[in-house]
């Protein structure tokens, strides 16, 4: 029996401790949060947890939180990743998150950082440590691994995101547009002729047709996870992949973008009329929140779905016997009405949630027992077996197509 | 060679009104007034019958003053200056034109057309015309869909569709004032529907139209003269509307549901500001000068793409009949390449010269105070016939039932 820590208990944090809460296997979930009210209401509906108010800016109380627990999931934003790892290791913990981490040295210096110092921390403790483990970075991961299998050489991996789900009622974002904003507007990171290279966000465009949507959609560069870990594991587990990239696209980047190319995500102050503000600051309080609780998403839903489309697609490129091969892989996942309907959540909590909640099982089921500390792409074809077969019984599946000359 | 024009409010259109004006033989001299006296210079300095001098819009002496002997005022400014100078046209005695009637702080569109229309009996009195709406839209779409209303017995509903997605790679989101843009776009748009008008919300009732030529694209109602003037001058018409789409619209659409474009002050860590404010102090200007035009376009196209289309409506010898109005003309670069303006100054602009040449053609009968779907056949065709010399030409579809 495991006993698990959840650390932030948001959309995917609360997801994640309901399906533990299921699980034979977990006797115990710490709740924590620094919003005590998320996880006491989180916790009346479980019957396995246990609320607790957590300030995680400092190591001693997310140490004291962990304690006696066999597993920590991180469900904090980017910047509590080491601490929280530094709790996961001084209680001798398994360790899970689910992007990041980004300090102050860069991101690609980050996990540079965490694949050497802290893998070996975690390698000499015998514990094991996932990192990166939602739909995407996540899921995404595993698809590329799962392709490159399959190939002698990599030569390219794109991961293109699209989210076309837009409501009558204005709801530009269905995870935190704290976070989705500072995301956007952040430089983009991709893996070219082997060296990581950044860009200006939103940059290199493309018009990109996609299955299930009847048109070509606008694809930009993104922020992302994928490229750097890739780009870094390129030799290690990906067959020297030269190229990879991650796009997005959708009503949230296309707002995002516009709100960007204005200046409204700036964080510099600007002087308007004698007064100085900074645009971001006024975008984030005029930005209406994420729905979280099943009774706002359903009252969004309720008055009016206008589009509700979508695409996860990992295209991987290179030769196998001497041939040119391109595998396309899309994830297909319930779209909002469905998920809501399925589970009383939004899409995008469903899909990262659960996936997040299928990587910690993963960890409860001793599925993957490296020790050390390892991305998605990374894991064995049994760990990588188990997590779709999971996946797909929670309607999240794969279909794959190969293109060979 | 005899006609003297005042253009007071050299901008964009203005100054387009006033380069045509001056390659025209029946004007004798244009007075180019604006209160950036630099910027009237700068336009006298490329004409040869200008003469610059700065006009106060406020203050209806010094206009008096400045247009001493003129035939017609053509307003380039915005129409909150409307009345003072329709008051200045009557006292010295001149026609007056203008290109818009809203929008004016603190009124809608319906009061806006109304405090002009008041004027009528005052400007009929003293045998003059004030012909108001003048640009491209309103001002042709007018002339459009009073020569369709023309083709039925029974006519019931008149749109407007303005599809505007021209777009350069250096971000520039509107090629005209973005105060005026938002401005526009934020407020509410009128609707005339069974002798009413209403006042629908900003970018309300989104709609799929099928331009010829483009496809599918996203209208959505916005605030413009038309549906009022049409709901007055059209009698017997059933229903009006006017929808715009494209880039701008999408991106000020976006900035509205944001919250953005709203006039009412937000607390921020203890500050408080109008959103709008900062919108517009961040927002890129418009373009003017043929310098910052080839700036925009050396970066490329994003994408040029357009649509002007007056749909018409109604009976004809008992069948229903729908008739399309499509205007064609020059995009950003071909506007550019010909003539070193934009294509919005391009249509506007010029659509607006052509009204002030039926002034000084004496082409313009009616007196009081009228928008261009009031002209008479004649004086619409000669227009037409003018607007194509120019590269204004118009597409006219008709669709009806034959059994």
């Amino acid at each position: 029996m495991k006993k698990i820590a959840i650390f932030g208990v948001g959309a995917q944090g609360s997801t994640i401790a309901r399906r533990m809460d299921e699980h034979p296997n977990v006797s115990e979930i710490i709740c924590a949060d620094y919003d005590r009210r998320a996880a006491e209401e989180l916790s009346k509906s479980l019957s396995k947890t246990k609320p607790l108010q957590l300030d995680a800016s400092d190591v001693k109380n997310v140490i004291k939180a962990a304690e006696g627990c066999d597993l920590v999931v991180n469900g904090l934003p980017l910047e509590y990743d080491l601490i929280a790892m530094e709790a996961a290791l001084a209680v001798n913990a398994s360790y899970m998150d689910m992007a990041g981490p980004m300090e102050d040295i860069g991101f690609i210096e980050s996990y540079q950082l965490i694949f050497s110092e802290w893998h070996e921390k975690f390698k000499k403790k015998g514990l094991t440590a996932i990192v990166g483990c939602g739909s995407s970075p996540g899921l995404a991961n595993l698809m590329a691994r799962e392709s490159v299998d399959k190939l002698d050489a990599c030569d390219t991996i794109g991961i293109y995101v699209f989210e076309g789900v837009w409501t009558e009622k204005f709801t530009p974002f269905w995870w935190s547009p704290e976070v989705a904003l500072s995301d956007m507007g952040f430089r983009t990171f991709r893996y070219e002729n082997g060296k990581h290279v950044t860009d200006e966000p939103f940059s290199r465009p493309v018009m990109m047709k996609l299955r299930g949507i009847d048109r070509e959609v606008r694809m930009v560069d993104h922020e992302h996870d994928e490229p750097v870990t890739m780009g870094l594991l390129a030799d290690k587990v990906l067959k020297g992949v030269k190229n990879v990239d991650f796009k997005y696209g959708g009503c949230g980047v296309e707002l995002s973008e516009l709100l960007y190319n204005m200046g409204l995500l700036s964080k510099e102050p600007v002087t308007v009329k004698g007064t100085r503000i900074v645009p971001m600051d006024l975008v984030l309080k005029l930005c209406p929140p994420a729905p979280k609780y099943p009774e706002e998403i359903k009252a969004i839903i309720d008055e009016g779905v206008v589009v509700e489309e979508g695409a996860f697609l990992v295209r991987v490129e290179g030769t196998k016997d001497n041939k040119l091969v391109s595998i396309d892989c899309y994830a297909n996942a319930p779209g909002l009405v469905k998920s809501f309907e399925k589970s009383g959540l939004s899409h995008e909590t469903y899909l990262t949630g659960q996936c997040g909640a299928v990587f910690v099982k993963m960890l409860v089921d001793d599925a993957f027992t490296e020790k050390g500390l390892f991305a998605p792409e990374q894991f064995d074809a049994d760990a990588r077996r188990y997590c779709f077969d999971e996946l797909a019984k929670l309607d999240i599946t794969i279909d794959e197509s190969i293109k060979g000359k | 060679m005899n006609k003297k024009v005042m253009v007071l409010g050299t901008g964009a259109q203005g100054s387009t009104i006033a380069m045509r004006l001056d390659e025209e033989p029946n004007v004798a001299r244009i007075i180019c007034a604006d209160y950036n006296l630099e910027a009237a210079q700068r336009l006298e300095q490329k004409l040869t019958k200008a003469t610059a001098v700065k006009v106060d819009g406020n203050n209806v002496n010094e206009i008096l003053e400045a247009s001493k002997g003129a035939d017609v005022i053509v307003n380039g400014l915005p129409p909150d200056f409307n009345v003072n100078l329709m008051e200045a046209a009557i006292t010295g005695n001149m026609n007056y034109q203008d290109m818009a009637s809203g929008p004016v702080e603190d009124i809608d569109f319906i009061g806006a057309v109304k405090r002009q229309l008041d004027y009528d009996s005052k400007f009929k009195a003293a045998g003059l015309s004030a012909l108001i709406n003048t640009g491209s839209a309103p001002g042709l779409v007018n002339v459009l869909a009073r020569n369709a209303a023309d083709k039925f017995d029974e006519l019931e509903h008149i749109d407007i569709y303005i599809y505007d997605s021209i777009c350069t790679n250096k971000f520039i989101p509107f090629w005209w004032s973005p105060e005026t843009a938002f401005g526009d776009m934020a407020a509410r748009p009128v609707s005339y529907e069974n002798g009413e008008y209403k006042l629908g919300k900003p970018f309300d009732n989104p709609e799929m139209i099928d331009f010829m030529g483009l496809g599918p694209r996203r209208m959505v109602d916005h605030e413009h003269e038309e549906p009022v003037t049409f709901g007055i001058f059209f009698k017997g018409l059933k229903s009006a509307n006017f929808k715009y789409g494209g880039k701008a619209c999408d991106l000020a659409e976006s900035l509205y549901n944001m919250g953005l474009l709203s006039r009412e002050p937000v607390e921020i860590k203890g500050v408080k500001v109008i959103p709008l404010d900062l919108v517009c102090k961040l927002t890129p200007p418009a373009p003017s000068d043929p310098e910052a035009i080839k700036d925009a376009l050396c970066e490329g196209m994003a994408c040029e793409e357009g649509a002007a289309m007056v749909r018409v409506r109604g009976n004809k010898n008992g069948k229903p009949l729908c008739i399309d109005s499509y205007i064609n003309a020059p995009g950003l670069t071909e506007s550019f390449e010909t003539c070193g303006i934009t294509h919005e100054s391009f249509i506007t602009g010029q659509s607006a010269f052509l009204f002030t040449k039926l002034f000084i053609n004496d082409r313009i009968s009616e007196k009081g105070v009228f928008p261009p779907e009031v002209l008479g056949p004649k004086t619409r065709g000669y227009y037409l016939s003018e607007a194509a010399r120019l590269g204004i030409t118009v597409d006219e579809i008709q669709k009806t039932k034959l059994a």
